[in-house]
């Protein structure tokens, strides 16, 4: 190599190329110890030099990693937004096919009953009897079609912060009672043993409605979910809370969804397709916390789903 | 007078009311109907030998779906050449559309003015469409 021998340009060389390669040997030592004044001056404005280089070369580093940082978050923040625009896209969907459904039964009644049929080979009496339960499937759909859209009013509530409870004395026995009684037709319809223990009253404040529309959910959702196998539920007064459990032994969820499912929008939109909007857990929780209590699931695949309702009394 | 002597319509849908009610406007224009919730014993039907002139199939249910209850039924050669329309709530066909392919389609809600016709259209002519559906 050109600088291998001691001339002062070697020298100078030689720390040119080291620098050049980002190290330096050079020292204050050196520097101090160097004889020839003009050398200690080129080696002391080599050292600055380097010095120099390296503290740039650092800052750049660092700006290199904040500009890298900044690009991570800014793709954090496009994925939570294509994932909230693709939450929102499937629940939609999901809105759509299930104001679809009974608009369906009630375009193809209303047709049935303004238009005569061609052929009614049913009695009179019949007919009337026909008509009757074709009334009762309309007033089933609006039913439906209210529920869905007090659904979407919660969810717009809740998102806005514009939940309020209503709150005064209750029984939860009683409000448990009277949601078991409205599921007394779907129960016999599938055949299911509804299992209830509730020894005691269980008086508390709270707002009963909203109340009675958690454990509507809880119970219509162990009815679906349960696989025709016995339902229990139970309520009763533990230390200070009031606590509601509603066990299933049906299908369950995995383990890695029990996380998702009190999430808006949970239910995902699948060929094996289960009524709802995939928002009732999710209003149930908003609720239960808005009431100062908690909501949990204990659930394995195939052996069932227990949720527990504690609210303070 | 009944548009398909011998042979029913068949209904497949989860859910009660509207298949009740697709079920109560046929059988008053005559039609004799099979109906079923289940897609599994709706194709356990068809191969203990009930032979509809034309199935109305629901797509999402739990269970079997409709995709999968027509995939079993283009599996079987005899099952495959009976008609399909397709009755849907969803937006699109998405997934295993494939076995779908040239399948009518109603999606919800539609009025009997659109329905009656078509499946009048296959009790004419019962099973003169099967050629195009088996791929």
């Amino acid at each position: 190599m050109p600088w291998e021998g001691d001339g002062p340009t070697d020298r100078i060389l030689m720390h040119l190329a080291e620098i050049g390669a980002g190290r330096c040997t050079i020292t204050d030592d050196t520097v101090i110890s160097e004889r020839d004044p003009e050398m200690s001056q080129v080696l002391l404005g080599l050292l600055v030099l380097y010095e120099d280089l390296s503290h740039a070369s650092r800052q750049r580093a660092e700006a290199e990693t904040a500009l890298r940082l900044v690009a991570e978050e800014r793709e954090c923040l496009l994925e939570d937004r294509r994932q909230a625009v693709a939450a929102r896209d499937e629940f939609l969907a999901v809105a759509a096919h299930e104001l679809r459904t009974p608009l369906a039964t009630l375009a193809l009644i209303v047709d049935h009953l303004i238009v005569p049929p061609l052929h009614q080979s049913t009695s009179e009496l019949g007919s009337v009897v026909v008509q009757q339960r074709q009334l009762a499937m309309l007033k089933r759909q609006v039913d439906r079609l209210t529920a869905l859209a007090a659904e979407m009013l919660d969810v717009s509530r809740i998102t806005s912060g514009r939940l309020q409870l209503s709150v005064g004395s209750v029984d939860l026995r009683d409000v448990v009672r009277e949601v078991l009684d409205r599921f007394d037709l779907e129960v016999e319809r599938r055949h299911v043993t509804l299992r209830v223990d509730a020894p005691d009253p269980v008086p508390g404040v709270w707002d009963a409605a909203r109340i009675d529309q958690v454990i509507t959910n809880l119970i219509s959702n162990a009815l679906m979910y349960g696989a025709g196998r016995p339902v229990e539920v139970s309520v009763r007064v533990e230390a200070a809370q009031a606590v509601v459990v509603v066990r299933d032994h049906g299908i369950g969820i995995p383990e890695d969804e029990q996380s998702k499912i009190f999430g808006p929008f949970a239910r995902v939109l699948t060929t094996t397709h289960h009524a709802g909007l995939g928002l009732g857990l999710w209003i149930a929780q908003q609720i239960v916390q808005a009431s100062g209590g908690r909501i949990t699931v204990d659930s394995r695949p195939e052996q069932g789903s227990t949720f527990t309702v504690e609210l303070p009394r | 007078m009944s548009a398909s002597p011998g042979l029913p319509l068949m209904i497949v849908d989860d859910d009660d009311d509207l298949r009740d009610a697709l079920a109560d406007v046929m059988i008053a224009q005559g039609y004799e109907v099979a109906a079923f919730a289940d897609a599994r014993v709706a194709l356990a039907a068809l191969e203990g030998g009930v032979t509809p002139f034309v199935i109305l199939l629901d797509l999402m249910m739990p269970g079997m779906s409709g995709w999968e209850f027509r995939a079993a039924q283009l599996e079987n050669p005899t099952l495959s050449l009976i008609p399909v329309v397709v009755v849907t709530a969803a937006g699109k066909l998405s997934d295993g559309a494939h076995t779908l392919s040239n399948v009518e389609v109603l999606y919800k809600p539609f009025t009997l003015e659109i329905l009656l016709p078509v499946v009048a259209r296959y009790a004419a002519e019962p099973q003169a469409h099967s050629g195009r559906l088996t791929d």
